[in-house]
């Protein structure tokens, strides 16, 4: 009887337990922080990259058409550069941030739709990083071979 | 008579939604963490080149500074990655046997993942802020 209990218990699906729910917790909350920092990170680098755009245009500018029109190098490639990199960047962290949330609201309203949502965001969140991180390890190769 | 509630103490469990997501998740973060070994390759194939070919140039060279950066990095990158690859085999081996010890070894590794993340955020916020109080400090001077 014992045993046909315990073998019903270890058949059963997977559950949120207290292990389960102490460690999705503690992710949820380190997830929160990181994604946060990214965003003030994304902030700080959206100013300066607009400030020392706009100061580059403002030296092409001076020195005249010749370099400031048709350099490549110019403030506007500088802002729309730094444009990308932040929008990559906030999107990759909103999905952090959006797990932590999500799961954070599962684990206290028992609420498995919300869990399934915070899953998915980090699911993403990670197809991402590993798309950027496989596109970096080919500029890194080609690089190597040039 | 008592009121007892009519639910199950298994109520909130992960459905086949969550565990196609658990194994997508596993998926993924197996593919970051391999990437990630072979750049670590990548990187230190190129250290060691730059440092040779510099020594080779320059006799005053000392790379030891440049060596020793590199060591923590491969560190820190090795202690990450390892702790990927084990999210990653935890939560594939929790879907698939639907092994409830699985996962929360998997989520354990995930949440260590992020705390190690979350420390290593916090020492390069110290080292920035460390650095701006050092040239407020010397008042910009010999910039």
């Amino acid at each position: 009887m014992e045993n046909s209990t315990q073998d019903h218990l270890t058949n059963m699906d997977l559950h949120i337990d207290n292990q389960v729910n102490q460690q999705l917790n503690e992710s949820a909350k380190w997830a929160k922080f990181i994604s946060i920092v990214m965003f003030i990170s994304c902030g700080i680098l959206l100013i300066f990259g607009l400030i020392g755009g706009a100061f580059l245009n403002d030296v092409f500018r001076r020195l005249g058409r010749g370099y400031g029109n048709e350099s490549f190098m110019n403030g506007g490639v500088l802002i729309v550069l730094i444009l990308f990199i932040v929008a990559v960047l906030g999107v990759v962290y909103y999905f952090l941030f959006i797990f932590s949330q999500k799961i954070k609201n599962a684990l206290v309203s028992e609420n498995t739709p919300e869990l399934n949502a915070g899953l998915k965001s980090l699911k993403i969140f990670f197809i991402l990083t590993g798309v950027l991180s496989i596109l970096s390890l080919l500029i890194n190769l080609l690089n190597l071979i040039k | 008579m008592e009121n007892i509630p009519d639910k199950s103490i298994f109520d909130f469990s992960i459905d086949e939604e969550g565990k196609s997501s658990l194994a997508a998740i596993a998926k993924w973060v197996n593919i970051n963490a391999i990437v990630a070994f072979i750049s670590l390759g990548i990187s230190i194939i190129s250290t060691v080149s730059t440092v040779s070919n510099l020594n080779r140039y320059s006799s005053n060279f000392g790379g030891g500074a440049v060596i020793f950066t590199f060591i923590i990095e491969l560190a820190i990158s090795l202690l990450l990655n390892i702790t990927l690859l084990a999210v990653a085999s935890n939560l594939k081996k929790a879907v698939d046997m639907t092994d409830q010890n699985f996962l929360g070894i998997g989520l354990a590794k995930l949440a260590t993942y992020f705390k190690i993340l979350g420390i290593l955020i916090i020492i390069v916020l110290i080292i920035v802020v460390l650095f701006l109080l050092i040239i407020l400090a010397s008042g910009g001077r010999g910039y």
